[in-house]
């Protein structure tokens, strides 16, 4: 740690010296005398990581910057595709960040981050940081599919981040033909969610199973095998979606046609009226212009035991974008998110007080609704191994619940409006 | 386990200074919410510690924060310690079966689980008395008599029994299928108090006891 201190005793400096520099006045768009993190991201990640620091420190500054101006929940938005949730259930403000918590939130997107510099650049100017907290989720990557683009959206739904696809989704299923097909392509792990794809089939096939007799969804799976959660949702599919959920595992995506509305994998070619090309994922282009992503890597690399870039000092990273293998055996969920936000905060508010980081822990606790009426979970507890430098699951301390229950589906729903209050309230 | 008594102690003296006003004069002047910031405020007085991670790992599901208070997820703020200590000790040992705490408790390490309990007795208790049936709560009243022996006259909780004033229906009805199913073993109490009663005469129960009032 004594590097790390080091290196943060020079940011510091430099951050010192740049105030009194006049190229910083003329760009600074929040002067501050107070010591201040900067997270950028106002997810599971971010929100939690903003809340946290302040939670933790209320002398320390936070300035909190997410392009959009509500945040909208991934993990549940599937539940809004089954038709289960409208999409006002899953879509919550940040008043309360601000209002309670004092939180300074500007609606922003980031250019740049000026690593050296340490700051985080928008269209309007820039903004000064002391530790900055980076949750920016994941980019889709469309450059490997032929016929299909970032554009095409409208008509070939991603719904990958909570938002207007997932509308656009679920009305396209909702006016499904009698007799329809839907298609869903899910590409290579490591993505986020790893068990999305399957819980959306479930909820497609419950759908299609009350509202359109005779329509089915063919699910064409890059992977070898179900990736989480295999043996629940085999067995959702055998018992309550037989003829209905056609999955095809190892079908990597080749290309859309997206006029003709067909997918084509390297086996197999599929025509459906609907198509839900779930495309393989990396860190966003921010990090990677940053350099805060190796060449030719998708993932950001980090020093998970404080989730610091081993590239930048005084910058955390957390979330989806992470990479596994610097973390650990974790998942890129929405509740590991919320621990690494937690963890970061908790690390950087250390740092600024010129403290080492207490040792960390992480959870996952990861709901999926197989029907309308039943869920299934999987859980872990993470441990940091400092001679690892990874965190790991003690022996017995993860597992999938042993079946689908009632029970699960309603600890599900309360789970989602509980951490969304852990996040934002 | 001596040198992390200290964080508790404090956000404990925290606490107990919020109290101070009166809890009722309190009450009145601050939201729950706010009291809840207050008491965490105390405990961010403290230096970063591994078990506040932990601790607040556990809130990404039993979290009070907010206005929604889940109908089936227990808060576990303010409980008695040695009930929070024993219950994860039980879902530790398999004496309280469930889909996944079992496998969070088997990670804890030698003194977490006391450590945990002490934390989270030290934050103020937040109600989740929502979603409550009156007609449901009504039906259960006089089969409630006997819980007020071991869990306080208005179930605020004793040293015999925890506290289920205020917690949710869903997370007490299920508590209550559980030690009549075999789910949780060991407490021959609760056990023959919950012996050959049906769902919806447990589910009463949950309606009534969690209202706090006296029986």
């Amino acid at each position: 740690m004594r590097t790390t201190r080091r290196q943060l005793l020079q940011t510091a400096a430099g951050a010192g010296l740049g105030l009194a520099a006049p190229a910083v006045a003329r760009g600074e768009l929040l002067a501050t005398s107070r010591r201040r993190v900067v997270v950028i991201g106002g997810g599971w990640g971010g929100a939690t990581a903003a809340k946290t620091v302040r939670r933790l420190d209320p002398e320390i500054e936070v300035v909190l910057i997410e392009r959009e101006s509500v945040f909208r929940s991934c993990p549940t938005s599937n539940w809004v595709i089954g038709n289960l949730w409208d999409m006002s259930r899953i879509t919550r403000g940040y008043e309360d960040l601000v209002r309670r918590h004092d939180v300074r939130l500007i609606t922003a997107e980031v250019r740049a981050i000026d690593i050296a510099a340490g700051r985080v650049r928008l269209d309007e100017g820039e903004i000064r940081y002391d530790r900055l907290i980076v949750s920016p989720g994941v980019e889709l990557v469309y450059d490997g599919i032929e016929g299909l683009g970032a554009g095409d959206a409208p008509s070939v739904p991603a719904a990958w981040k909570a938002g207007a696809e997932t509308e656009i989704l679920r009305r396209q299923i909702a006016a499904l033909p009698e007799r329809g097909t839907v298609a869903m392509t899910v590409p290579l792990s490591p993505y986020r969610c790893p068990p999305g794809p399957y819980e959306r089939a479930c909820l497609i096939a419950d759908y299609l199973k009350r509202h359109k007799p005779g329509a089915r969804l063919v699910v064409l799976d890059a992977n070898a095998r179900i990736v989480s959660k295999g043996k629940l949702f085999a067995a959702a599919w055998k018992e309550l979606y037989d003829g209905v959920i056609d999955y095809r595992p190892d079908q990597q995506l080749v290309g859309v046609d997206v006029a003709g509305r067909r997918v084509r994998t390297a086996f197999d070619e599929v025509a459906a009226d609907v198509l839900n090309v779930i495309p393989p994922q990396r860190a966003p282009a921010l990090l990677r212009e940053a350099g805060l992503v190796p060449a030719g890597e998708r993932w950001a690399p980090v020093s998970a035991r404080s989730f610091v870039s081993p590239a930048a000092p005084a910058v955390h990273i957390v979330g989806d974008a992470t990479d596994q293998r610097s973390v650990g055996r974790v998942p890129k969920s929405g509740f590991v998110a919320n621990s690494m936000g937690k963890v970061a905060a908790a690390a950087a508010v250390a740092l600024l007080n010129g403290r080492e980081p207490a040792e960390p822990t992480m959870a996952n606790t990861c709901y999926s609704l197989v029907s309308a009426e039943e869920g299934i979970s999987v859980t872990a507890l993470y441990r940091w191994d400092e001679a690892a430098a990874r965190y790991v699951v003690p022996e017995g301390a993860s597992g999938t619940s042993p079946a689908r229950t009632r029970e699960i589906a309603r600890n599900a729903t309360d789970w989602a409006e509980t951490i969304w209050n852990d996040m934002l309230a | 386990m001596r040198g992390r008594q200290p964080a508790a102690e404090r956000a404990r003296r925290g606490a107990a200074r919020l109290g101070g006003y009166g809890p009722r004069r309190a009450a009145a002047t601050l939201t729950s919410a706010a009291l809840v910031s207050l008491a965490l405020l105390a405990l961010s007085t403290v230096p970063a510690r591994a078990n506040e991670i932990l601790l607040r790992t556990c809130d990404g599901c039993h979290s009070r924060e907010g206005t929604a208070r889940a109908a089936s997820l227990p808060g576990l703020d303010g409980l008695a310690e040695s009930y929070l200590r024993e219950a994860l000790l039980a879902y530790r040992d398999g004496r309280r079966d469930h889909y996944l705490m079992g496998m969070l408790a088997r990670g804890l390490r030698a003194g977490e689980a006391a450590d945990l309990a002490s934390l989270f007795a030290a934050r103020p208790f937040v109600a989740a008395s929502d979603g409550v049936d009156a007609l449901r709560a009504a039906r259960g009243r006089t089969a409630a008599a006997a819980c007020a022996e071991c869990h306080g006259a208005r179930f605020e909780g004793s040293e015999k029994g925890p506290r289920l004033a205020g917690q949710p229906v869903g997370y007490l009805h299920s508590a209550l299928r559980a030690y009549r199913d075999g789910g949780r073993k060991g407490d021959e109490g609760m056990r023959d108090a919950v012996a050959g009663r049906d769902d919806a005469t447990l589910g009463d129960l949950a309606h009534f006891v969690t209202l706090g009032e006296a029986p």
